[in-house]
């Protein structure tokens, strides 16, 4: 790889109703992301016999995004608009 | 930017969003698979610093096409020759965006793992693109 790229190209244009949703789905994604990643270290501190304050750092963290996940649900139902 | 590490043995990864919770993962999952991690809050489009830390890869994560910030860093990574190949790992729930552009991604170094994702999966992704790159570097050296 040895020449500069053009750059990606435009993504494709979105009506307003798809950019909403689209925003939706990332308050979802975006937590649940951070959540499966925080269970994922804290089996690793655990397979490695951490200190449980570590772990308990990592539950922390997990609860906080488990609630953000909670909230994002929260907005969506409060803004659905089809029944 | 925060960078985590001096070590330069190890590759140096730099993770871009502007979510701290993600880039706390990103720190704390990185760091413990021995890499160097470097975290962006993505506040400004100046590549100055990102030339400076000359990352082995970069972790970008964001909502595609609804921030056109996001999208423009994106594009400037690429068309800038000091950071135009260094291998991307684009994280994005944006499925339908991604299908429209088809391999275009591909072909210009990004790799695109959606979210919500397993981890394996992008500690898997890092692994190939790092491979990839210290291949075709040696390829480099060697010929």
């Amino acid at each position: 790889m040895d020449e500069v790229h053009p750059g990606p190209p435009a993504p494709p244009h979105r009506t307003a109703e798809q950019l909403a949703w689209a925003q939706h789905l990332h308050g979802l994604r975006t937590p649940l992301t951070v959540a499966l990643g925080r269970v994922y270290l804290m089996r690793r501190r655990l397979r490695r016999g951490d200190d449980l304050a570590q772990i308990d750092v990592e539950l922390e963290t997990l609860e906080t995004a488990l609630m953000r996940l909670a909230e994002a649900i929260t907005r969506l139902d409060a803004d659905r608009t089809d029944f | 930017m925060h960078l985590s590490s001096l070590d330069g043995h190890r590759p140096r990864i730099l993770a871009i969003n502007n979510d701290p919770a993600v880039l706390d993962l990103f720190r704390d999952l990185l760091e413990g698979e021995g890499y160097q991690v470097a975290t962006h809050p993505y506040v400004d489009h100046d590549l100055t610093e990102i030339k400076t830390l000359d990352p082995a890869l970069i972790v970008l994560d964001y909502m595609w096409a609804t921030e056109d910030g996001s999208w423009s860093l994106l594009q400037m990574l690429r068309m800038d020759p000091g950071t135009a190949q260094i291998p991307i790992i684009l994280c994005t729930g944006a499925v339908h965006e991604v299908e429209a552009l088809g391999s275009h991604l591909l072909e210009m170094g990004i790799t695109v793992v959606l979210k919500p994702f397993k981890i394996d999966q992008l500690l898997s992704a890092i692994q190939e693109r790092l491979g990839t790159e210290q291949a075709v570097r040696q390829r480099s050296t060697d010929g």
